[in-house]
């Protein structure tokens, strides 16, 4: 809200000045965004450079049809040559001149200038250069009695400073000067003076009753809808000071009428409208939700379809209002008008809300309407503004006025305890102090020793209702930031939850694989099941669906990291980014009942290129299934869970062949392998690249386990006995070791892969592989008879369950 | 006796010897001539049997003590030169240790999470566990508990996503419906912190984007004050940005009263110091706790809430909130 400051002052007698009053606003709540000057800038030397001047010659510019050349006395020491367009100088004028040097209103600053080969010292001001007005023909011309060379700010009114204020929601009150001078009252204690409400004269014949009728069919929608009849009234231009407080509160002056009820609003915060009485069939006002499809031409030309939501105020046939929000042409006050029906009203919030939104209309008046106003406040406005249509528009009043008002309870007195006011500021703010805060606001105060019992004025019933919204005006009004900040004591008894370690870590050792972490949307297009290939029956295609999504490409929350990463994979390609890592931990979204959703949590990387520290004397390699295997592994062995990789699994995003399962404990951990090139295609992403998907519960649930048990194996001899062995292709790594784990027993402490060929040497159909077996037992040494038993064991299985030779 | 040599001199010259020895093969021959086989020391030494009996102590022992000299410079000079000998060989062993060792790949984690893990840090270390919520919430928590009635313009399909089939259930706007299921869980006292991601039906552009992250505060216990809430938050804030100013003013929000914009004071690139909003925060508002069943007589608390994108943006100078969410390494990268 725009508030000019000198409209304030009018009506609260503040003695700081206005970068004072600013802060002190913003200290308890009444936020100022920004502080506007209009008129001469109160900068360093610019008193000096707004001066008094009295043209002593007007010479046409010899070059110049629309120029004349002036020499101008500024009460220097020679006058000055300035060169002019204004249409309305002339020798003998006195002037407002801005010599070189000066800051114009509005910033810039001023200098020396040639304008078609003469030179100029200065310029002659009009009143919308000095930003007294919007618009102006000329040049202002001042009285003669003004000597040259007097300071311009001390004889034009002083600058203008609005403050542009950011209010709460809670403080429909404040949507007026009025309101914000109670508050500086209140903030500051300076005397506020309270507003004229005497009505003008009721000069008019009859009765109010005899020109209009009233119905209210929507009481519910409606609380009050006051309304006065005015004749004989005279439409023209407002006078300069009322254009100059609505310009520069943010309003346009359009006639005497209507700029009453502007002016009004945006003292009172009340909302008015003024009805043209002839153009009223019936003459009645009848308020009433709209017929469905009932039609509307608003102001700005265009047809509005209502429905039975919105309330409309309606002459005997028609809506003439769109309530509270904006009026329909044929009703409204025109240059013709001469009588006129003037409208106070208060309307439910949340229906003028549903309505602005639902028709896409938000207006000066819908958005003070929709915080709710008090049933008290028309009357307030109402009598403002037939007195100043009297003054301004030569209106009579007829006597009488209409007035339906829905029956409401008074609130009840409000108790505050003194105890209570500590208990949640914490710190002891006097009662008696608390008693003058509240009184300031309006408030009537019972004081007693332990509790005051507090009524609360008409025009603040909406928020003070509880004890604690008292507490919160005397915490705000005393001062939250004087309140020492201390901290609590607390016993620690915090920790993270085992998901949440598991995440730390899991972060933290992609991180040092060289990956780097992501945040992608987490809404994505639904078309990425499509892009993964999976099946028309996959579960991951059920998805919870957004119903109101920005586009189609976030219209479903996501189901797997992959696509999210895919697309970031795409952009470092799409600027010459060949290889890289990039992980994401977050959730996925598994529609649950109600339209609720499971969150499971996940980490996914993708590798792309040949990642890896690339030297003069390293070159990575590109990423492929072992790569993704590896990684995986690893990342679950950083979090305590030994995952193995399984083959046979079906993946669709993945490559068929060239992709594991992990599993650990006999639990599926999660998934590695290369991506499917027709995924990398419908993702527009280069090859290659390899991807691993981690599940965190399922992670959680495996490990971290129990402490480790130490295993003597030390103090004893560790023997190492290498076997190469030539079995089918087809038979898994996996499978090899497992069969020789079987076969060597307990005293087989690991065998492990070391080699693996295929090629010349080996028989087609066959691969080559080196296998080490660990052989001890903790706490003793073995014999030669015991370990050369594990490797014959060994030997033997292998040879009879997978068909493997030894090489020799 | 004459024909027993002047064992002082002969060390004495085979020690001078040996130290002028240059190279490994000349100490080689001193040795032999000095202590080898053949050497007159050598044989006078295997002759002693044959001395007379009143000398064969006195020879014996200066000889012994004229071979241990011998050797021991022997040893000396052998370890002087094998010494020269290595360091000429290391001399010799150049290589331009400017260029690159080998690089060891550090990733980064995001700049929010970065900020999550520190805010997490300051809480626990006071005491606060961290708490979780899902993502897609319920009308009641994300709203109604909190004070934000049916028809309030944020509850409106212009402001918040509301998810297919559900009646009522919308992604959460804030981390705040944390507080409402950390409370419907169990008694106070209560000290958690949520770090979470939330929703709001915002076209993307350079400050807004529909998806972001905040760290919701709350503390629930006996004699808990806007004092402590103050106290709270300005070391929050000191931890995480530094020594500055922190500034509440005022404000709304409709589950906590009174309510505070928190601002810490901030100077920008040109040198231009300014408040720059980073929280809200407030005393938790009655009606919440009457909503989850706490006795809001017995029970006092604050809660707090701050935006970690906001905050990663301050930190790093960040200007363009998209660049968080594009998964771009040229960024991603400049974190480690």
């Amino acid at each position: 809200m725009k508030l000019p400051l000198e409209w304030l002052r009018e009506h609260v007698a503040v003695d700081l000045d206005d970068a004072a009053l600013a802060d002190r606003l913003t200290a308890t709540g009444t936020a100022v965004e920004r502080t506007v000057t209009r008129g001469i800038p109160m900068t360093q030397g610019n008193r000096e450079s707004f001066r008094i001047g009295k043209v002593l010659t007007a010479e046409q510019h010899p070059d110049a049809d629309r120029l004349r050349v002036l020499t101008v006395d500024t009460g220097e020491d020679a006058p000055r040559q300035i060169v002019c367009g204004a249409p309305n100088v002339a020798a003998g004028q006195t002037v407002a001149v801005a010599l070189p040097g000066a800051v114009m209103p509005g910033g810039q600053k001023l200098g020396k200038a040639k304008l078609r080969g003469v030179e100029s010292l200065g310029m002659v001001l009009s009143e919308s250069e000095l930003e007294m007005a919007e618009t102006s023909d000329g040049i202002l011309v001042l009285g003669d009695d003004l000597a040259a060379g007097t300071p311009v700010v001390d004889v034009l009114p002083p600058p203008g400073t609005i403050l542009e204020l950011e209010l709460t929601p809670n403080r429909g009150d404040c949507q007026g000067v009025y309101g914000i001078a109670r508050e500086v009252h209140a903030i500051t204690g300076a005397p506020l003076h309270d507003l004229d409400l005497t009505l003008p004269p009721e000069a008019g014949a009859g009765q109010v009753t005899d020109y209009v009728s009233l119905r209210v069919d929507a009481p519910d929608l409606c609380p009050r809808y006051m309304a006065r009849v005015l004749l004989d009234v005279k439409v023209g231009p407002s006078p300069g000071w009322m254009v100059r407080r609505l310009e520069a509160a943010g309003m346009r002056s359009i006639n005497n009428v209507v700029d009453v009820t502007n002016y009004v609003m945006l003292l009172t915060a009340q909302p008015l409208h003024a009805f043209d009485l002839d153009r009223l069939a019936g003459p009645a006002i009848v308020v009433r939700r709209a017929g469905d499809g009932e039609r509307i031409v608003t102001l700005d030309g265009q047809e509005r379809t209502l429905t039975s939501e919105h309330l409309v105020i309606a002459d005997a046939e028609k809506p003439a209002v769109i309530a509270g929000i904006f009026g329909a042409e044929f009703a409204e006050v025109s240059d013709g008008t001469t009588r006129v029906l003037l409208e106070a009203a208060t309307f439910d919030g949340p229906s003028i809300i549903r309505t602005s939104l639902g028709l896409g209309l938000r207006t000066e008046s819908s958005a003070r309407f929709e915080k709710g106003q008090p049933t008290d406040l028309p009357p307030v406005a109402m009598a403002i503004a037939c007195r100043l249509l009297a003054e301004l528009a030569g209106a009579s009043l007829v006597p009488g006025a209409l007035d339906e008002r829905a029956p409401e309870e008074s609130p009840a007195p409000i108790t505050l305890r003194h105890d209570r006011v500590a208990a949640i500021l914490g710190i002891d703010i006097p009662p008696a102090e608390g008693a003058g805060i509240l009184e300031r606001l309006g408030c009537t105060v019972e004081r007693d020793d332990d509790a005051h019992v507090v009524t609360v004025p008409w025009w603040r019933t909406a928020d003070l209702v509880r004890e604690i919204d008292l507490i919160e005006e005397v915490g705000r009004v005393h001062g939250l930031d004087r309140i020492p900040g201390v901290l609590p004591k607390l016993e620690a008894r915090a920790s993270l939850s085992p998901q949440q370690k598991v995440v730390r870590r899991l972060t933290r050792y992609a991180c040092d694989q060289g990956l780097s972490e992501a945040i992608t949307y987490r809404f994505v297009p639904e078309a990425d099941a499509d892009r993964l290939h999976l099946p028309a029956d996959d579960e991951r295609r059920r998805v919870v669906r957004i119903s109101n999504a920005l586009s189609d490409e976030m219209a479903v929350m996501r189901r797997s990291l992959i696509p999210g990463l895919l697309r970031a994979v795409e952009r470092n390609q799409a600027h010459q980014r060949r290889d890289g890592g990039i992980f994401e931990v977050g959730r996925t979204y598994v529609p649950a009942e109600g339209g609720l959703a499971d969150e499971p949590e996940e980490i996914t990387a993708v590798l792309f290129g040949a990642p890896g520290a690339r030297g003069w004397r390293q070159a990575p390699a590109d990423v492929d299934v072992w790569a993704a295997s590896g990684l995986g592994i690893g990342l679950a062995a950083s979090v305590g869970v030994h995952a193995e990789a399984v083959a046979g699994v079906k993946e669709p995003w993945l490559h068929p062949v060239r992709q594991a399962r992990l599993t650990a404990g006999g639990i599926v951990v999660g998934v590695a392998g290369e991506v499917h090139p027709a995924v990398l295609k419908a993702f527009d992403v280069k090859g290659p690249v390899v991807a691993v998907t981690l599940r965190i519960p399922a992670l959680t649930q495996v490990g971290p386990e129990e402490p480790r048990r130490y295993v003597d194996l030390i103090s004893v001899p560790v023997s190492a006995r290498d076997l190469a062995v030539l079995v089918p292709e087809t038979v898994t790594a996996a499978h090899v070791l497992d069969v020789a784990r079987e076969a060597g027993g307990d005293l087989l402490q690991r065998a492990e892969v070391f080699d693996h060929y295929a090629g010349d040497q080996v028989p087609e159909g066959q691969v080559s592989l080196a296998i080490r077996l660990t052989i001890a037992e903790p706490g003793r040494t073995l014999t030669d008879e015991e370990i050369d038993g594990v490797t014959e064991r060994a030997v033997a299985a292998l040879r009879d369950q997978v068909g493997a030779e030894l090489r020799s | 006796m004459s024909g027993i040599p002047d064992l002082t001199a002969l060390a004495d010259e085979a020690i001078a010897t040996i130290a002028a020895a240059p190279d490994l093969e000349a100490l080689e021959a001193a040795r032999v001539r000095f202590v080898g086989r053949k050497a007159p020391l050598t044989e006078l030494l295997g002759s002693i049997g044959s001395l007379p009996p009143e000398e064969r102590g006195r020879v014996g022992k200066d000889g012994n003590a004229a071979r241990r000299a011998i050797e021991d410079a022997l040893t000396a000079r052998r370890d002087a030169l094998e010494a020269d000998a290595m360091g000429a060989a290391l001399e010799a062993d150049t290589a331009d240790v400017t260029l690159p060792g080998n690089a060891f790949p550090l990733g980064a984690l995001h700049p929010i999470t970065q900020v999550a893990l520190e805010v997490e840090e300051i809480f626990l270390g006071m005491g606060y566990s961290v708490a979780d919520g899902p993502e897609v919430e319920t009308g009641f928590n994300n709203f109604t508990a909190l004070n934000t009635p049916d028809g309030h313009p944020a509850r409106s399909e212009s402001d918040t996503f509301f998810i297919e089939g559900g009646d009522d259930i919308l992604l959460r706007t804030q981390t705040s419906p944390v507080q409402i299921r950390t409370m419907q869980s169990g008694p106070p006292p209560v000290y958690v912190i949520a770090p979470g991601t939330v929703y709001r039906r915002d076209d993307v552009d350079a400050t807004h984007s529909p998806m972001f992250h905040q760290v919701e505060g709350l503390a629930v216990d006996e004699g808990l004050t806007f004092a402590h809430l103050k106290g709270t938050i300005e070391y929050f804030l000191t931890r995480l940005l530094g020594d500055r100013d922190v500034r509440v003013i005022p404000h709304f929000f409709p589950f906590t009263e009174p309510s505070v914009d928190v601002s810490v004071s901030w100077t920008d690139r040109n040198g231009r110091t300014d408040w720059l909003e980073v929280a809200g925060a407030g005393m938790v508002d009655p009606n919440v706790f009457a909503n989850v069943g706490y006795d809001p007589e017995r029970w006092t608390g604050f809660a707090f809430g701050f935006g970690l994108d906001r905050i990663a943006m301050i930190r790093h100078q960040i200007s363009d909130i998209r660049l968080l969410y594009e998964g771009d390494l040229r960024f991603l990268e400049q974190f480690s």
